[in-house]
């Protein structure tokens, strides 16, 4: 049982590859738009900030629902 | 950490509204009265400076005004004084001619009448002469002899007196 | 390892304080006494810092709290825009609330946004505030036809939303915060010290300020959405 738990928490875990990929494209298109408009780049890395912690989020579900399922089925 | 408890939910509910309550009395309006009243008080000082400002500028055009009614002033006392003394010259001048003229006409006729006095008696004389003459003729002689001899006597006489 | 384990859980644990005796016994948990503290600590700043105020020669105290509340507001009103101007006070609330929240475990105290009953209680009220924005601004009839737009297919999906927004507001707030806890525990557990206060500046300071912006700006942008 311990054993499948621990294999669920993982697999919820895998949630962050998509906030992984979804920071890398954001910071990636924010560079291109800094180099092509250095003079914006407060607006820039604020929305880069926020994006980033809104995609963020996807890797946090999974992590909480990791926890849950660790906490619950225990 | 995951067990949720209605009471609970409902006691920071109210916590967080009571929060916010008392963040709005205590921060937000204290604050932002104190920055109305600083902006009003910004406006009033403007307001006060750009008034200050236009009375200055007034007192200044005012200023202004009056130096400029100074000089039009000197300039038109000056005028009238010129043309004052122009009139007084011209009267004065117009007096003076009178005057002379007047002392002319006056010696004019005083020559005149002299002369209108000196005529009459040469012409009294003349003819007292030429009474005489005749009373002189008429006791002497009479004719042409006596003619002529009245007209020589005259004519001497004459040529004596002129 | 097991030590480690049963450390954590004790740490992500809320206990109960006290209960008070009414209603078949209140359990006062441990997040809702330090909301407590952080209200009083919230209360007594802003009382201290707007004492006595002044139009002009103003002293330091009362500069600091010019500068909080116009940036703050500033920063609201922002992502707010001008027509959500009633709204800003209780959103600066919140933000000075979950940003000191957590921060506050760097002060020995457990963040009260580390139990769910918090972030919930956080998110239903926003959500709560979204809708009766919308119905205050729109009207019931207006309102209730956003629920059909753009087409009717979706309005499944957009009463879905009422509650699918709520829940993603409190589950990244709570997840975020936990992470960034367990985090922080596993590396003071590999590095005593040192260390630790490095990684503290992000997860705890820079994470948690960034994770109540995050929460002011999706709640205000519902709004922005709701009332337009």
């Amino acid at each position: 049982m311990n054993t499948l738990i621990a294999i669920g928490a993982g697999i919820a875990v895998l949630g962050a590859l998509g906030a992984g990929i979804g920071i890398g494209i954001a910071t990636g298109k924010a560079a291109e738009a800094i180099a092509r408009q250095p003079e914006a780049e407060g607006k820039i890395n604020k929305t880069l900030i926020l994006g980033c912690a809104l995609a963020e989020a996807t890797a946090i579900y999974g992590f909480v629902i990791a926890l849950m399922v660790i906490v619950m089925l225990k | 950490m995951l067990n949720v408890s209605f009471w609970n939910l409902a006691i920071v509910i109210v916590n967080l509204l009571v929060l916010y309550i008392a963040m709005r009395i205590f921060l937000f309006k204290p604050v932002q009265k104190i920055i109305a009243e600083r902006q009003e008080e910004a406006d009033r000082q403007f307001e006060e400076a750009a008034e200050s400002k236009s009375q200055a500028e007034n007192m200044k055009a005012q200023y202004e005004q009056s130096l400029a009614d100074a000089e039009n002033e000197k300039k038109q006392v000056l005028k009238e004084a010129r043309k004052s003394a122009d009139v007084e010259y011209q009267r004065i001048l117009k007096d003076a001619e009178n005057a002379a003229r007047q002392v002319k006409q006056d010696a004019v006729a005083e020559a005149e009448n002299q002369k209108a006095q000196i005529i009459k008696k040469a012409e009294k004389e003349i003819a007292d002469m030429v009474v005489d003459a005749a009373v002189k003729v008429v006791g002497e002689k009479s004719g042409a002899e006596t003619d002529s001899a009245l007209y020589s006597k005259f004519l001497d006489k004459a040529g004596d007196e002129s | 390892m097991e030590d480690l384990a049963k450390n954590l859980m004790e740490e992500l644990e809320c206990e109960t304080v006290f209960t008070i005796p009414v209603f078949g016994g209140i359990d006062i948990s441990e997040s809702v006494v330090v909301t407590w503290i952080i209200m009083a600590v919230l209360i007594l700043a802003a009382i201290l810092l707007t004492r006595n105020m002044k139009i002009d020669h103003i002293s330091r105290r009362q500069a600091v709290a010019e500068l909080i509340v116009t940036k703050l507001t500033g920063m609201v009103e922002g992502m707010i825009g001008p027509e959500g101007k009633t709204y800003v006070p209780y959103l600066t609330t919140v933000l000075l609330y979950i940003g000191v929240s957590n921060i506050i475990g760097l002060f020995g105290f457990k963040s009260p946004t580390k139990d769910l009953t918090v972030t919930i209680a956080l998110a239903v009220m926003s959500i709560v505030l979204v809708e009766a924005a919308g119905i205050y601004h729109l009207g019931v009839k207006k309102w209730l036809h956003k629920f059909v737009e753009p087409v009717a297919i979706v309005t499944p999906i957009n009463i879905l939303e009422v509650f699918t927004r709520p829940l993603s507001l409190c589950m990244r707030l709570f997840g975020n915060v936990l992470g960034a806890f367990v985090i922080m525990e596993l590396i003071k557990m590999v590095v005593p010290f040192g260390v630790p206060a490095v990684f503290s500046m992000y997860f705890d300071i820079f994470d948690g300020l960034l994770q109540a912006y995050v929460f002011v700006f999706l709640t205000s942008l519902y709004i922005n959405e709701a009332i337009e």
